[in-house]
């Protein structure tokens, strides 16, 4: 039986539309129903990488760049019906011309049924530093646009409060920004016009805000991943604290998973304050310059939270510690060494203390304690067999070693006394 | 793991054979077209909901998954790891002939993520091979001249760069 000509061209476009454009336009040679299912094409991703000849050189670059540009003028040139719904190009810009080009992309594909625009524009290395892809502004009104995703050095977009015409995106569930060129006051302006976003991730470089840090993030926001290095204390200087206007985020009672990776202790503090009902908390690498400082009592209690993961340079039990203290419902710890860390023990004369009670997670919540790519420093084992003692529920305790010199060290936990049976 | 569901109310399924599956009603609320069927009716769904189009095979693997899901789910903290790994396992175990045969049930019960699963596994299986491994796996028959073939090929000739060769 030929069950499969049965499928019907709604399932063989939507087949169709996970592929690459490329490959998809493959398939225009198997028959005629297909060549038509060609011309049907409502998702396109185009990525330089797929036009390249082999080798990485860069004439290469250049000429896979002309053909990609040729290829998706001609498509979007002939593109009729229907309309299209998701537009992503990936490639490196060089040329004056090739800015204004994917600006004319952007503006081509905009329509009311676009769905997803995705955009991953790179600088060549031969690239114009001081021309950028202005998002045009109808992108931001786009009622149907339901992902946004911009990336890159060489893309920015027009201040929303100097533009005339309403900023709306009232269907966008996901925002993506990698080193968009724009202040933290214009994103956070853009956020306020993105009334049912759930998924948030912003990397802000270098960025520098007039009014200081005022995020009022949508109410509707359930995973957010946040990182920047803006420090409003190190930029203005140690001495004009007071005068810095206060940073403020808000609205992120919702949020359920959280990634945050910011350079200023004061504005992790932020944050944490802010989630309610967090479930899965991520403090990347920079947290760990400037949290593990924090007196313990300006940390909130995370009375929802089941996963923590902490990025640290080394094993720094105080911190860990403290963090447990403040998560009572702690079923999983994850701790991960930053491998590109100068692995410097910021306080080596400091000792094991044995903390005054046991935090409440241990005695029943916390079963998996995972730690990636484990480089041995001071005193882990006091801690493993604190863990081991009284993590009354624990289910596993699993160590990846990163280098190959830890021979022993198994053995020897498994000589530690342990209070649960796993 | 039970606990909330014990007191769930059940509805039962009746495949082409004739065989019947008991469902919780938080499952069948991810299978659209069994849902509609509930709304449609006014009393209390009792009798089992007959699914003309929908065989042994296909809706037991589809209450596989949306039962595994579902358990996933509820353990956020595990989730991603395990989920991954029971989707790879799910996509393997079945032979292409089923893959296809599991994509018209699940698109005949309108089970949304299993379909977009589904139909990214084909996308990942057909991509960069060889146009006779496409028209195998469809089933097509080519109903171009191999002159036709020849013009088509040349015309979107930068589609075919680094295709797996014939």
């Amino acid at each position: 039986m030929d069950r499969i000509s049965d499928l019907p061209d709604s399932i063989l476009l939507h087949i169709l539309s996970f592929l690459p454009t490329k490959t998809a336009f493959f398939t225009t040679v198997l028959s005629r129903r297909w060549t038509h299912l060609c011309h049907d094409l409502q998702h396109f991703d185009f990525n330089q990488i797929q036009f390249h000849n082999g080798n990485q050189t860069c004439s290469d670059f250049s000429s896979s760049r002309k053909r990609l540009f040729a290829i998706v003028n001609w498509i979007l040139s002939r593109h009729k019906a229907p309309p299209i719904r998701t537009f992503r190009l990936t490639c490196d810009l060089a040329l004056f011309d090739e800015y204004t080009t994917v600006e004319w992309f952007i503006r081509k594909v905009l329509g009311p049924n676009l769905q997803e625009l995705n955009l991953n524009l790179q600088l060549s290395i031969f690239g114009l530093p001081d021309r950028k892809v202005v998002i045009p502004n109808s992108v931001f009104s786009c009622a149907s646009l339901v992902t946004l995703r911009l990336n890159g050095g060489n893309v920015t977009f027009l201040s929303p409060s100097s533009s005339s015409c309403g900023y709306r995106l009232p269907s966008l569930k996901t925002l993506e920004m990698h080193n968009v060129k724009a202040s933290i006051d214009d994103v956070a302006e853009l956020l306020s016009h993105c009334t049912a976003l759930e998924t948030l991730i912003l990397d802000l470089n270098c960025q520098v805000s007039e009014v200081g840090l005022r995020i009022h993030f949508p109410l509707s926001l359930k995973k957010l991943n946040f990182r920047s290095d803006f420090d409003p204390l190190r930029r203005i200087g140690i001495e004009c604290r007071q005068q810095f206007p206060s940073t403020c985020v808000s609205n992120l009672h919702n949020v359920e998973e959280a990634i945050i990776n910011v350079t200023s202790r004061g504005f992790v503090l932020k944050f944490l304050v802010e989630f309610r009902w967090l479930r899965s908390l991520v403090l990347g690498n920079l947290v760990f310059t400037c949290l593990p400082q924090a007196p313990p009592d300006l940390i909130p209690e995370l009375t929802s939270l089941r996963r923590l993961e902490l990025a640290v340079g080394c094993f720094d039990t105080r911190y860990i510690m403290n963090m447990l203290e403040k998560c009572p419902m702690l079923k999983v710890l994850v701790i991960v060494f930053i491998t590109d860390f100068v692995n410097k023990d910021p306080h080596p004369s400091r000792k094991w203390e044995l903390p005054g009670k046991v935090p409440t997670c241990l005695a029943s919540h916390l079963q998996v304690i995972t730690i990636k790519r484990y480089v041995e420093t001071r005193d882990d084992r006091d801690f493993f067999a604190y863990v081991l003692q009284q993590g009354l529920v624990l289910e596993s305790l699993d160590i990846q070693v990163d280098r190959a010199r830890a021979e022993g060290f198994p053995e020897e936990l498994s000589l530690l006394p342990r209070s649960s049976n796993f | 793991m039970s606990g909330i569901s014990d007191t769930e109310r059940m509805i039962t399924l009746k495949t082409v054979e004739g065989t019947l599956f008991d469902v919780k009603s938080s499952i069948a609320k991810d299978i659209k077209t069994v849902q509609a069927f509930i709304d449609d009716s006014d009393d209390d769904v009792t009798s089992p909901i007959p699914l003309p189009n929908v065989f042994t095979r296909e809706l037991s693997r589809i209450l596989d998954y949306l039962n595994n899901h579902h358990r996933f789910r509820s353990d956020i903290e595990k989730a991603d790891e395990e989920m991954a790994r029971y989707d790879a396992e799910f996509a393997k175990s079945m032979s292409h002939e089923e893959l296809k045969a599991l994509i018209l049930a699940a698109n005949y019960l309108n089970v949304k993520d299993l379909l977009e699963f589904l139909n990214q596994t084909v996308a990942d299986v057909i991509q960069n091979k060889s146009v006779e491994f496409v028209r195998n796996f469809f089933g097509i028959e080519n109903d171009y001249t191999p002159e036709e073939e020849e013009k088509l090929r040349n015309e979107n000739e930068w589609a075919f760069n680094g295709v797996e060769q014939d």
